[in-house]
């Protein structure tokens, strides 16, 4: 029985030590009364960090602008960053530290819809505002009264994509999507909007390197377009592969692919490739913010949307007048943003969606990705 | 800040559950089974699909979970129940990544990728546990319940024979002990209390995908039981508390982003070879294996 | 033409995965249970020619021979300081396999820490990796490396192993280790080199691949459970197991993907193992 008791100590001491590093934090987290906090979720490690990391940068870049020009509520705008890992089971467990830890009056995030969707339960529940700045899978949209997003869902992307195929006379489509939330959201929105011929529909492991399989098959069908959905870590071999194969026809990605790190690897080899993403309306203050502040010329398309994600809130909040959660959830639903460096203007329907959207096209040439003209 | 803590102590108490299944399993009964995040996946989905689908309570599904998880243990375990060692550790692994690519594809069903959202929170005659403060009673009540099954379990004498199994199978084969029945049965009882954490993280989280029940899941369960210590169930709660509590207040520390996931899992895995190498029985185990 | 393509890729996947799995056949057959960390040496032959060739520019050969050494002695010092104490303490099976997986969270870990968690490839341009036309069909320099390479390797390896006291003392220490050390097989230095030959091979697959298609912290397990089953549906006690393993694996894999769809092709190794251990655990080959 020794050893029972043994354990029993052991425990409270684990207990209260933990305690206690936490209250002497809490004392902390109370004294901060003098500025206004707001939550960052992004996958600042993982497959996505270099988009995640991008968005970190303007979100930066937005607070300095904000608390320059007299902060929120008079008071001094701090942003707590955390990392979601892209998924919802970290995201839920990163949210949760920032609504009960950090007090934050408002969230900004996720990246990723699997993300966005683990955490807005937690945000609903807790009636925190939260905005995803670059979430676009249908289902954001029922995620909750105080969940908002700038970016419009995927469902418009594959529609756009579809009719611009088919404008373009390209009617036999290969259709290669990676097997996740977003890769399937396309995959079914492109299927019902598109009129043409699919004469491939597959779909991929987020893990699998290997589509030469796929590839030949495709090939041998002849497509006009493939329309290939992935982030980095499959497209880089997967273009390489066609590349090997000869296959010449017209590949066609989404947003996944505004990631300069594709283009940097395949070089030449990419060139041609074309993309959708999000419209953005950059300013050269950003852009040229967003290079001293990364070192590199290198603007995710989701950095803009983050930027104006963090504006967005702070409007709602200094038009709320105060930090009640309440009265700043019904601010975002009056929020009528113009000139953003994502969209030219933000006003959100019941279901938190902005209510307009605009894509461009862009293609790869020399290794870089550039705005189709 | 409390509502934090709660939170942490909530996903404390899933592991504690999960821990004292695995180790049922594997620190008494000395099999080594990658399946163990597998069935916990299996009780989040049912409890997802039947919750968001068939609009059943929460508190029916901590009945209904078990038995249908345990179902399917049962013909899992059917099949490899007479597996060696090895193979059954292949076999269980086996079964925890075709369960995985079956989940991602049946979209009709499990969500495929999209996984299930909305899952409601339990009530109690219509008092809502919906945050840390009053979910906490119910993750404990369930660990309690756990605890007590898994306690009841090591001091019967079916208890003993799974740790004799554990010691020297063979020897209780020529006594002529069906080994293979009793494997069948703590699987099966394994699975279903693994189960339980599945039901309460489905209806805590209100949002499950595939992506949260992988191989990582299983060697984050290994490294509880070995760290706190096979084959005692005070051991699988001690190293539940260990290895979630204290990554988290890692966080605080300051740790920065991008390493602190991947230093939770090397953690982990150095964890595991120290310990083999050196106190194979982990803290507060007495058995040796 | 189509078809041919196919047929071709598929020989150079088995080719190269099975001089991968005839390495872990040596492993498993020696010491007697599935030692994961041969996945950690497939991630380090991988990455430390990422380093040297990639980032410190080092010139290929020689970036070549530093990569697979350091496999090798990877997979060597975790025999000597891990399995070899283990093994030693008469270890059960249990506690073997848990080490190795856990030597493994940890390397690919800490491989994750120094390189990032996306994917790494080494070649310096993608457009290195040139490809051949062969009759309408296409292959890359890194597959026909494999289909030239691996075959000479395999009969390279049967010769030492068949024919040479070197692999007389293998197949000793593979059928009962105690008698072998009886009869004075210095059963401690086989284990040595076999670790270490071991850990060039899994090394020159972390590099073929990571040319080929390249590595991320998550490859060694991905490419490691094949490699297992492999070994297992072939024939765990047969040196021509292994080799007829993956060529099975390869096969279902590819004819599921043309079949069912990509998204299966994951599930299709574990599959074919539960249904092997079902009905013939030892495998197809006995020896």
């Amino acid at each position: 029985m020794n050893k029972t008791w043994k354990v029993i100590v052991w425990i409270v001491i684990v207990v209260l030590v933990v305690w206690g590093a936490v209250a002497l934090l809490n004392k902390n987290s109370i004294d901060s009364s003098e500025t206004i906090k707001i939550g960052f979720l992004g996958p600042l490690t993982g497959d996505l960090a270099t988009p995640g990391i991008n968005a970190q940068a303007a979100v930066s870049i937005a607070v300095d602008e904000i608390n320059k020009t007299g902060g929120v509520l008079g008071k001094k705008l701090e942003v707590v960053y955390e990392d979601d890992l892209c998924t919802g089971a970290t995201g839920a467990n990163a949210i949760s530290k920032l609504i009960n830890t950090d007090k934050v009056v408002a969230v900004l995030g996720g990246l990723c819809s699997g993300a966005t969707l683990g955490e807005a339960p937690i945000a609903e529940a807790a009636q925190t505002v939260q905005i995803a700045y670059c979430s676009t899978a249908p289902a954001v949209s029922q995620a909750g009264d105080y969940i908002f997003r700038n970016v419009p869902s995927d469902f418009f992307q594959a529609k756009y994509v579809a009719q611009y195929l088919t404008e373009k006379g390209k009617n036999n489509v290969a259709l290669l999507t990676v097997k996740n939330d977003w890769g399937d959201g396309l995959n079914k929105a492109f299927v019902d909007a598109f009129t043409g011929t699919i004469v491939v529909n597959d779909s991929f492991d987020p893990n699998t390197k290997d589509f030469k399989t796929q590839l030949t098959q495709i090939k041998a069908k002849n497509p006009d377009a493939i329309y290939f959905i992935g982030y980095a870590d499959v497209t880089i071999p997967a273009l390489k592969q066609a590349y090997d194969l000869g296959i010449k026809t017209q590949f066609f990605g989404a947003d996944g692919w505004d990631d300069t790190k594709i283009w940097d690897e395949l070089g030449n080899i990419g060139d041609g490739a074309m993309y959708t993403i999000v419209g953005t309306n950059s300013s050269d203050a950003f852009k040229t913010a967003m290079k001293a502040k990364l070192g590199k010329d290198d603007l995710i398309y989701c950095s803009n949307y983050a930027y104006d994600g963090l504006k967005i809130l702070a409007n709602a909040i200094n038009k709320a007048g105060s930090t009640d959660k309440v009265a700043v959830k019904d601010a975002m639903y009056e929020t009528n943003y113009t000139n953003g460096v994502g969209s030219k203007e933000v006003k959100f329907d019941n279901n938190g969606d902005p209510i307009s959207a605009t894509y461009t096209v862009k293609i790869v040439k020399n290794g870089k990705a550039e705005d189709l003209k | 800040m409390i509502e934090y803590i709660f939170h942490i102590l909530i996903i404390v108490s899933i592991y504690g559950i999960l821990a004292l299944a695995q180790n049922l399993i594997m620190g008494n009964t000395g099999l080594l089974s990658v399946a163990g995040a597998a069935f916990y996946g299996i009780g989040a989905y049912i409890t997802a699909i039947f919750v968001t689908k068939l609009g059943f309570n929460i508190m029916t599904m901590l009945i209904i979970a078990p038995i249908i998880t345990g179902f399917i243990a049962l013909l899992v375990g059917i099949t490899f129940a007479r597996f060696r060692d090895d193979y059954f550790m292949l076999a269980t692994l086996g079964f925890l990544m075709i369960f995985h690519t079956v989940v991602r594809n049946w979209e009709t069903v499990t969500g495929g990728s999209y996984g299930i959202v909305g899952i409601a929170k339990p009530s109690i005659f219509g008092f809502s546990l919906s945050s840390p403060n009053t979910f906490i009673y119910f993750a404990i009540i369930i660990l309690l319940l756990a605890t007590a099954i898994c306690y009841f379990i090591s001091r019967s004498s079916f208890g003993r024979v799974l740790n004799s199994i554990r010691e020297d199978e063979d020897a209780l084969k020529i006594f002529g002990y069906k080994t293979s029945t009793y494997k069948l049965i703590v699987f099966v009882i394994s699975a279903s209390l693994a189960s339980l954490g599945g039901v309460l993280f489905a209806s805590y989280i209100t949002f499950i995908d595939s992506n949260l029940f992988t191989i990582n899941e299983s060697i984050l369960l290994w490294a509880i039981i070995i760290l706190g210590g096979i084959a005692k169930n005070r051991g699988a709660l001690l190293g539940a508390l260990f290895l979630i509590a204290i990554p988290e207040a890692l966080r605080f520390i300051g740790f920065p982003n991008e390493v602190a996931g991947l230093m939770r899992q090397c953690i982990y895995g150095l964890l595991l070879v120290i310990f083999m190498l050196y106190r194979p029985k982990g803290i507060l185990g007495t058995y040796k294996i | 033409m189509e078809y041919w393509q196919l047929i071709l890729y598929a020989i150079s996947a088995t080719m190269l995965f099975s001089v991968l799995a005839m390495g872990f056949g040596f492993i498993l057959r020696s010491t007697k249970f599935f030692n994961i960390v041969y996945g950690g040496a497939f991630l380090i032959g991988g990455y430390m020619m990422f380093l040297f060739y990639r980032i410190l520019s080092f010139n290929f050969f020689i970036a070549f021979i530093l990569s697979i050494l350091i496999s090798g002695l990877y997979f060597l010092f975790s025999y000597k300081f891990i399995f070899s104490p283990l093994l030693k303490q008469k270890a059960s099976n249990f506690v073997l396999l848990i080490a190795s997986f856990g030597l493994l969270t940890a390397t690919s870990a800490i491989i994750g820490m120094f390189f990032g968690n996306q994917t790494t490839l080494i070649a310096r341009h993608l457009s290195d990796i040139y490809t051949v036309n062969i009759f309408g069909t296409v292959l890359n320099i890194i597959q026909i490396f494999a289909i030239v390479i691996s075959p000479i390797l395999i009969c390279i390896f049967a010769f030492v192993y068949f024919k040479t006291r070197f692999g007389r003392a293998i197949r000793a220490i593979e059928d009962d280790k105690e008698m072998a050390e009886l009869v004075g097989v210095p059963s401690d230095k086989i284990f040595l080199a076999i670790f270490f030959i071991g850990g060039t091979l899994a090394g020159l697959g972390g590099i073929a691949e990571g040319f080929d298609v390249g590595i991320m912290p998550s490859s060694a397990l991905f490419y490691m459970l094949p490699v297992i089953v492999a070994t297992v549906v072939g024939g765990i006690k047969s040196f021509w197991g292994a080799i007829l393993g993956t060529f099975i694996l390869v096969l279902a894999q590819k004819l599921t993907i043309i079949f069912l769809g990509g998204s299966w092709e994951q599930a299709v190794p574990f599959v074919i193992l539960i249904i092997m251990l079902l009905f013939r655990p030892e495998g197809i080959l006995k020896k």
